[in-house]
């Protein structure tokens, strides 16, 4: 045997040895220091069920199979943290570089004032309501003079001084403005919801529309250089349109939000949510439009506490343990001395009763957005249904028996606001 | 029957090998293993009546026709059914649906639903194993190969896995000797493992990066699209589709090599061509040279008059354009082609031959090249259209490129740019791909860069 056979050996080894000892080692470890084998193996930020072989699909499709064996790779989380600190790595030289070339090209747009421009053709809400307890915002939001460019990871967006936004699901494009509704699909959702209004008029109803804005035009002035195609955007224009062509109350409250973003912080840095006192403006904006009483959110202030939400962190991979817990939020206690029955914030399906002030029945059908709006709604109404759009079958009868209906979305899934509505309009017209 | 203890490791390693690679055709869905099957036992069985030394003309050119129907109809069917139907749908049934949403209908390939047909799923590389069959039954009928009485030889022929899924589409006659004789060392193997890791690396390191630029370009508004990121997106592209298929050939000849098999090359630094004629010698060069020798040179090739040429080379690409998808955006792709070859042939060529400068003709088959790439990933002929557009009217914004590019995609990018062709005309990459330590470094990047693409958080969000 010559050297050079030798040699071929040892790599035919080597080569060999690089693909069998993960499943060697990792059996091994498995059977013989589990724990181990857990944290080097199982990814903890995939809050999902680990994948199981569909025997039965196995006849069309293997998928099932190839899932069940890469959700099962032994040092799979180790292997995945090294390609993120390799992309880390790689990240931080190109931000030092693309920042540097952008700056040197980089033209500060002029200043746009806080509600991006509205045509003049758009009709003025001479019946708007009046939200209250908005901050008096002093000078328009100024577009930052540096420039940032933009670094996603695991679809979320790396902004400036380390805030993190969605990047897909729409976010982007919405932020862009690069999704503008074409004038049939507006028709198409005032024709849904005009159907469902005559519903609800018949059935003695109040119904509302209320569209939660996203983080990233709340927080623009975290968000990267990113070219912004349409000032007026796709949510402004479906209010515009709806607000013309529907007698349904449309709430989409971004002037408050903005408002309130321009004094405090209203949203999670590490989330896509607003946080418990973000969201009691949003709830204001709501109470505006019904003519329910508003409060000063900062009166039910009564400390700061960490904001447990770090979510968009996990979205990129980072466990808790590797994450530093710098975000916080006011700890609000609102309307302290009336008693909430059944408010179960994890729930798809929360009913609750309380003695507020509302005698009304309210239902609220909605999203991840809703969810910091229970703890108000539920103390300012005696009876409220609140569920995720997904389990609106459960919530057929609250839906019926209910006097206010209030359908939520955030912006991002305006789409799924009006497919609630479709729902609503099949359960209410049998 | 005796055997030598080789002959016995051969055809020991042969089961081994057909039963794996089942096994592995398996894994996209198990009642395929039916199709493949059939098309197995079929063209065995054609190959047996077209052998001159057992049948007349015409018991031969009956399993031909027979073959050949066979083999293209379920080529056909699974390809192209779903767009027929949907080509029908909107002629026939498309109601009442006005003339242009029916003609955007027929060239996006989504039909109405009118008949209520349910959709063909697409086997796994049913354009690869259907040509190759059709190799085994063409070669014997010309005699150019022997029959294969062997039925599980035959089978592995067809369902050797590593170049089942992706090819390179082998020509029966070219392996037809390796099946039964062939050398396995420790020193093709360790040179089939040091291709297949390059392979790899082509694919995962540098495809699948550069791929994330190009679908998040083409998931935006195409009609928003500036000039900066529409070439962006072409050109990463053009590399995408390059590393990605050339990859799939590497890691092919290399387990080939592994097994003691010696494919042919499929690729040779095809965007370093200095004409289009060029650019097909070296790119998918399996499948060009499927269709030179089984469809170009049947009907007269070059040889005859200048008119039928032209004809035989538009012909080919007509179906080289169809063989690639049951897309209309293919089929385009193919025709320009067909058109460019053409035109070459008459005029055009002359003109690059006759420039001195070399490097501005590899540039200017380089853009043409990118600018079809565009058409072959497009959705619809429509979206092609409007990229186009994008890339020559949509307007400089260079700080528009910054969305789409990262640090790994960068790196990817730099890598990709040397590594196509336009540096090895002046320096040896040998040195590096024999190296040991390189490859096995691949290898590790590649691995941890595969597990990473399994990394899957729910998507909580919507919730």
């Amino acid at each position: 045997m010559n050297f050079t056979t030798i040699k071929n050996k040892i790599f035919i080894f080597v080569f060999l040895g690089i693909l069998v000892f993960p499943w060697v080692g990792g059996g091994l470890l498995r059977l013989f220091a589990p724990s181990v084998f857990e944290k080097l193996s199982i990814v903890e930020t995939e809050k999902r069920q680990l994948q199981q072989v569909n025997v039965e699909e196995l006849l069309d499709t293997g998928e099932s199979l190839s899932g069940y064996i890469d959700d099962r790779i032994p040092f799979r989380y180790s292997m995945i943290s090294w390609y993120k600190q390799m992309n880390d790595a790689a990240d931080e030289k190109y931000q030092i570089a693309a920042s540097k070339i952008g700056q040197a090209i980089y033209q500060p747009v002029e200043p746009s004032p806080v509600v991006a421009d509205v045509p003049e053709e758009v009709p003025a809400q001479e019946n708007a309501p009046v939200t209250e307890f908005i901050p008096e915002i002093e000078e328009p939001v100024q577009e930052d003079p540096n420039f940032y460019p933009l670094a996603v990871y695991q679809d979320v967006i790396i902004g400036r001084e380390g805030w993190l936004f969605l990047y897909g699901e729409n976010e982007i494009e919405c932020y862009q403005g690069s999704n503008i509704l074409t004038d049939e699909a507006m028709a198409s959702y005032a024709a849904k919801l005009n159907e469902l209004q005559t519903i609800c008029n018949a059935k003695g109803k109040q119904l509302y529309i209320f569209i939660a804005p996203n983080k990233s035009q709340v927080f623009s002035k975290y968000m990267p250089t990113v070219e912004i195609v349409n000032t007026y955007k796709r949510e402004q224009r479906l209010h515009a349109y709806l607000t013309e062509n529907c007698s349904t109350p449309f709430i989409y409250p971004l002037t408050e939000c903005l408002g309130a973003a321009s004094a405090y912080q209203t949203y999670y840095k590490y989330d896509s949510h607003w946080n418990h006192f973000g969201a009691l403006y949003g709830t204001n904006a709501l109470y505006a439009a019904m003519g329910v009483e508003q409060t000063d959110p900062t009166q039910w202030i009564v400390g700061t506490g960490d904001a447990e939400k770090y979510e968009l962190y996990t979205y990129m991979g980072m466990t808790d343990d590797s994450i530093t817990h710098d975000d916080t939020e006011y700890i609000m206690d609102y309307r302290p001395e009336i008693t909430v029955n059944g408010l179960n914030l994890d729930a798809m399906v929360c009913r609750t009763t309380s003695d507020g002030a509302n005698q009304s029945k309210l239902c609220l059908i909605g999203d991840s957005f809703r969810v910091n709006m229970m703890p108000y709604l539920s103390k300012d109404f005696t009876s409220c249904t609140f569920a995720h759009r997904d389990y609106m079958t459960s919530v057929k009868a609250d839906i019926k028996a209910a006097d206010i209906i209030v359908i939520e979305a955030v912006e991002r899934y305006d789409y799924e606001a009006f497919a609630t509505v479709q729902r609503a309009i099949n359960i209410l017209s049998k | 029957m005796t055997f030598c203890g080789a002959q016995r490791k051969i055809i020991v390693s042969n089961y081994i090998l057909l039963g794996f690679s089942l096994l592995f055709y398996a894994f996209g869905g198990v009642k395929y293993l039916l199709l493949i099957g059939a098309v197995i036992l079929i063209n065995w069985t054609a190959g047996f009546l077209c052998s001159a030394s057992r049948h007349g003309i015409v018991v031969r050119r009956i399993g031909l026709i027979f073959a050949i129907l066979c083999d293209l109809g379920a080529l056909f069917f699974f390809k192209y059914f779903n767009l027929f139907i949907a080509v029908i749908e909107n002629i026939f049934f498309g109601g009442k649906l006005s003339l242009g949403e029916k003609i955007s209908g027929i060239f996006s390939g989504v039909g109405t639903g009118a008949l209520g047909i349910g959709e063909i799923v697409l086997p796994v590389g049913i354009s690869f194993f259907t040509f190759q069959a059709l190799s085994y039954v063409i070669d014997v009928y010309s005699d150019n190969a022997e029959i294969q009485s062997n039925l599980f030889y035959f089978a592995l022929y067809i369902v050797c896995f590593p170049q089942l899924i992706a090819g390179p589409i082998i020509h029966y006659k070219d392996v037809a000797g390796q099946l039964t004789d062939r050398v396995v060392s420790s020193s093709g193997f360790a040179e089939g493992i040091k291709r297949f890791c390059f392979g790899l690396g082509k694919k995962v390191l540098i495809a699948n990066t550069l791929a994330v630029i190009v679908d998040r370009i083409w998931q935006t508004d195409l009609s928003d699209l500036d000039a900066t990121t529409a070439w962006l997106g072409a050109i990463c592209y053009t590399f995408q589709i390059y590393y990605d298929f050339s990859g799939y050939s590497d890691m092919a000849i290399g387990l080939g090599k592994m097994f003691g098999f010696d494919f042919k090359e499929n690729f040779n630094h095809p965007y370093r061509s200095e004409s289009i004629r060029e650019f097909w010698r070296r790119w998918h060069i399996s499948l060009s040279s499927w269709f030179r020798d089984y469809v170009y040179i049947p009907l007269g090739g070059s040889r005859c008059s200048l008119k039928k040429t032209c004809g035989n080379i538009f012909l080919v690409f007509l179906l080289t354009g169809i063989w690639h998808g049951a897309n209309f955006t293919f089929l385009v792709w193919g025709l320009v082609y067909g058109l460019l070859l053409i035109f070459e042939r008459l005029w055009f060529g002359k003109i690059l031959e006759k420039n001195p400068i070399k490097f501005f003709n590899r540039i200017l088959i380089f853009v043409i090249v990118t600018i079809l790439w565009v058409v072959f990933r497009a959705n619809t002929i429509m979206d092609a259209g409007i990229y186009i557009s994008r890339m020559f009217a949509g307007g400089i914004k260079v700080l528009n490129l910054f969305n789409y590019l990262s640090g790994i995609s960068v790196i990817a990018i730099i890598f990709a740019m040397f590594c196509a062709g336009f540096v090895q005309a002046h320096m040896s990459v040998k040195a590096v791909k024999g190296n040991a330590l390189v490859c096995l470094a691949i290898l590790v990047l590649s691995l941890i860069f595969m597990v990473n693409g399994t990394y899957n958080p729910f998507i909580y969000y919507q919730f």
